[in-house]
């Protein structure tokens, strides 16, 4: 799944391991979801989209492929 | 707190107890020192199961063991591949053993299944862990 998180990050100038404190996971999960090689669950993307202040469908995009 | 660190000596001293209590019934010689050893063997363990149950959940770090996280991901990828492997070489060695007509020690084989279980489930972790995080 494509996201949006890594610019969303970045715009806000948070580093990785506070925006992972900030939504309550580990460092490596959101290194993970920003390479798009971890789909996270749920309640994280609700986390997330909370954080930046979207909506989940705004942060997340499916693969078409 | 003192009361949950109270508990974690008494898990680690019941555990410690009833190690020793086994050893002494079943050891076909010397069954005081052998309680001894084993008693004084299992206390760590004992304490340490009982630091899981009493204290670690008021301390630890819960966010590792959710399963929100990519290490739980892991973990449980890594875990559901282990079965596999496992399932493989028992399959593999029934063979072997069939087929060679040797009757190895069940120590040895059952030895060899704990090793070949923790091989598979650090090397898929492992790799698991390279995969996601490497460029």
């Amino acid at each position: 799944m494509k996201n949006d998180v890594r610019r969303r990050r970045t715009e806000k100038r948070w580093s990785q391991s506070e925006l992972a404190e900030r939504i309550d996971v580990t460092r490596l999960t959101i290194i993970s979801i920003e390479k798009e090689r971890f789909d996270p669950s749920l309640p994280v993307a609700f986390r997330l989209a909370a954080a930046f202040d979207c909506t989940i469908e705004e942060l997340f995009e499916p693969d078409t492929n | 707190m003192t009361l949950r660190w109270l508990s974690v000596g008494a898990v680690g001293l019941a555990t410690a107890s009833a190690t020793a209590l086994l050893a002494w019934l079943v050891s076909p010689v010397a069954p005081g020192v052998a309680a001894v050893v084993f008693g004084f063997t299992a206390l760590p363990f004992g304490a340490m199961l009982g630091w899981i149950l009493f204290v670690a959940p008021v301390t630890a770090d819960q966010t590792y063991t959710s399963g929100d996280s990519v290490e739980s991901h892991w973990t449980t990828s890594a875990s559901s591949g282990t079965a596999t492997d496992l399932v493989t070489v028992l399959g593999l060695t029934l063979a072997v053993v069939s087929i060679a007509r040797v009757d190895p020690p069940a120590t040895l084989l059952l030895t060899g299944l704990l090793l070949a279980a923790f091989a598979s489930f650090t090397a898929r972790y492992a790799f698991a862990r390279y995969r996601a995080l490497s460029e």
